[in-house]
């Protein structure tokens, strides 16, 4: 695993204008980054990162079908009490997943640590499979790449075929996409969202998630009053069971994408919870869901809100003292401890991949970079190839 | 190869592609002709012209009238006031509906359309026709979601076999704004 700088290609704005990858900077900063890729042995993906995705994906849902037999868990992860039986239900249905992402730290050589799953409202999704793929094809034409160099990337093609196997088991079914307003990077991940969908012949309709009303007979609407029957939210589980409408989620024929079960995944709980169930496996990191727990294991430990996105309101504290922290309008619901394992660096980056799964299958990964050892949401994106 | 093997790089071209749609009907795609398949169609405007047309087949025509002006109430585009569904269909087009707790306003089926092929007609839509000049279905055939299948004078037309897709729903709506406040109260949280 190497970083290894290489030109920009000269007309890529261009090309972002064209595809309509407007968030490439945000607030200002450079978020996409083509002036350095990472290098991978095929033997470092398949061994190191696709193979302990799948795994630990599995040990997560084991996880969620632990947590929804059982009243005590479902307290611990924070899933307001009305929907408990709804959880279950979703989950015990089999309700379809489309998508989630494990973040890992990776440093080419030792075994890949869960630092947490993105299991209900992922982005860097077009970045991922669309913008970095056109990256490489771009740069194989230009000669710049050598030929033969490959990508852990195939995201799109998973997507479409997922969508297409949905479409099969609910063939006239439309095909709502939501998220909540003001934020480019979000309307952007929807509409490739809906772009895959569309691809596998699903007929797709947008509203924000704020324009979403009540309709008569316990329905929800769109903005054109029409029922929303199947909706794909990038708007968290977690939000969702704790608004006006909640009530309604459990009256409304709506079926969602990602289902219901995913709040039990997606959520900081889910980290101690593997620890419980599969301690010392060397992709997980130690977690605990008491600070005491903490203190009696670890010196260094990351205290995480159990719901937090961007790696808002982390702390990381060494021998009873904070000594880094990253701001965040989070932690309420309570935290949970992990061992602190710094990202490994590549020159002045820290660097944390994000591995993608269909449904349950591996997918591809994304490289973000930060110059502090927090990822957050302004870190770089960085394309990847495979080579050797 | 690790990596997607084919993008359809039309359909991620997005400088091209027209805006969303602003109102309640817009013009689908053009169906008529272009690719893949298509399907034959009657056009009748009521259920004499059915019956006329359709001599000994009487039963057919009623079956299909009604199926037809069910899935109008059901699936017709619904307005809160007479005035934002005549924006749409014009003066005289819309019809009220009731319900408990108020009514709501929706065009009147000008029509309904029935598959000729295979299946013996069992297929039936309703269609709406706006008066309004400047919409964008003036002087065309128009189904419950939008989308043109002739010109207003035609009595036949060859049409998308999705043109027959039961439609979404429409439910008139109590309120709005229900979900979001959560984001609003916090600057940033995608994951």
């Amino acid at each position: 695993m190497l970083r290894v700088p290489i030109a920009e290609r000269s007309y890529w704005r261009d090309r972002a204008k064209e595809y309509g990858f407007g968030f490439h900077t945000m607030f200002g900063q450079t978020y996409w980054d083509e002036s350095a890729y990472y290098q991978f042995r095929l033997e470092q993906i398949e061994r190191d990162l696709e193979d302990p995705t799948a795994e630990l994906h599995q040990m997560c849902l084991e996880v969620v079908d632990r947590v929804v037999k059982s009243e005590e868990w479902l307290e611990r992860f924070r899933i307001p009490e009305p929907f408990w039986d709804a959880v279950r239900q979703s989950w015990q249905s089999a309700e379809p997943s489309l998508y989630s992402r494990l973040d890992l730290a990776y440093d080419g050589q030792s075994p890949a640590k869960l630092y947490e799953n993105n299991a209900d409202t992922p982005t860097s999704l077009y970045e991922t499979g669309f913008w970095q793929w056109l990256w490489l094809e771009d740069n194989l034409r230009d000669g710049r790449l050598k030929q033969g160099a490959d990508q852990f990337n195939s995201l799109q093609e998973k997507l479409i075929e997922r969508f297409a196997e949905l479409a099969r088991q609910n063939p006239d079914w439309m095909l709502h996409l939501s998220c909540s307003k003001g934020s480019d990077e979000d309307r952007g991940t929807v509409e490739y969202i809906g772009d895959c969908a569309a691809e596998a012949g699903i007929h797709t309709e947008f509203v924000h998630i704020e324009d979403i009303g009540h309709g008569e007979g316990d329905v929800l609407v769109d903005l054109d009053n029409q029922v929303i029957q199947w909706m794909f939210k990038l708007y968290p589980w977690e939000y969702l069971l704790r608004e006006d409408y909640a009530p309604l989620l459990l009256k409304a024929p709506t079926r969602w994408i990602e289902p219901l079960w995913k709040a039990v995944l997606s959520n900081k709980a889910i980290l101690p919870a593997l620890w419980q169930l599969f301690p010392n496996h060397p992709n997980l990191l130690p977690a605990y869901f008491t600070e005491e727990e903490a203190r009696k294991h670890l010196r260094e430990y990351v205290r995480k809100p159990i719901f937090s996105r961007e790696g808002a309101g982390i702390s990381v504290i060494r021998d009873g003292q904070e000594v880094m922290s990253s701001p965040g309008p989070y932690g309420e619901e309570g935290y949970v401890y992990q061992a602190w394992h710094p990202l490994p660096k590549f020159g002045n980056s820290h660097t944390l991949i994000g591995s993608w799964l269909v449904n349950d299958q591996p997918a591809g990964i994304s490289i973000r970079e930060d110059q502090g050892p927090i990822t957050q949401d302004l870190s770089r994106f960085l394309p990847h190839i495979i080579l050797g | 190869m690790k990596r997607t093997g084919f993008i359809n790089l039309e359909r991620m071209r997005k400088g091209l592609r027209a805006g969303r749609k602003p109102v309640a009907v817009a013009v689908a795609a053009a169906l008529i002709g272009g690719c893949g398949q298509t399907e034959e169609v009657d056009i009748y405007t009521s259920l004499q012209e059915c019956l006329q047309k359709q001599l000994g087949e009487a039963q057919m025509c009623h079956a299909a009238f009604q199926e037809a002006l069910r899935e109008a109430e059901q699936t017709a585009p619904k307005y809160a006031t007479q005035a934002d569904c005549e924006y749409d269909f014009g003066e005289q087009q819309c019809v009220t509906q009731e319900r408990q707790g108020g009514s709501w306003f929706m065009p009147a089926m000008a029509g309904f359309m029935m598959g000729r092929a295979l299946s013996g007609g069992d297929r039936v839509a309703p269609l709406y026709q706006s008066s309004q000049q400047r919409s964008p279905v003036h002087g065309k055939w128009v189904t419950s979601d939008g989308q043109v299948v002739a010109n207003a004078n035609q009595r036949q037309a060859r049409v998308s076999p999705d043109s027959f897709r039961p439609k979404p729903m429409s439910a008139r709506p109590l309120s709005r704004g229900g979900f979001g406040n959560q984001a609003a109260a916090r600057s940033s949280w995608g994951g």
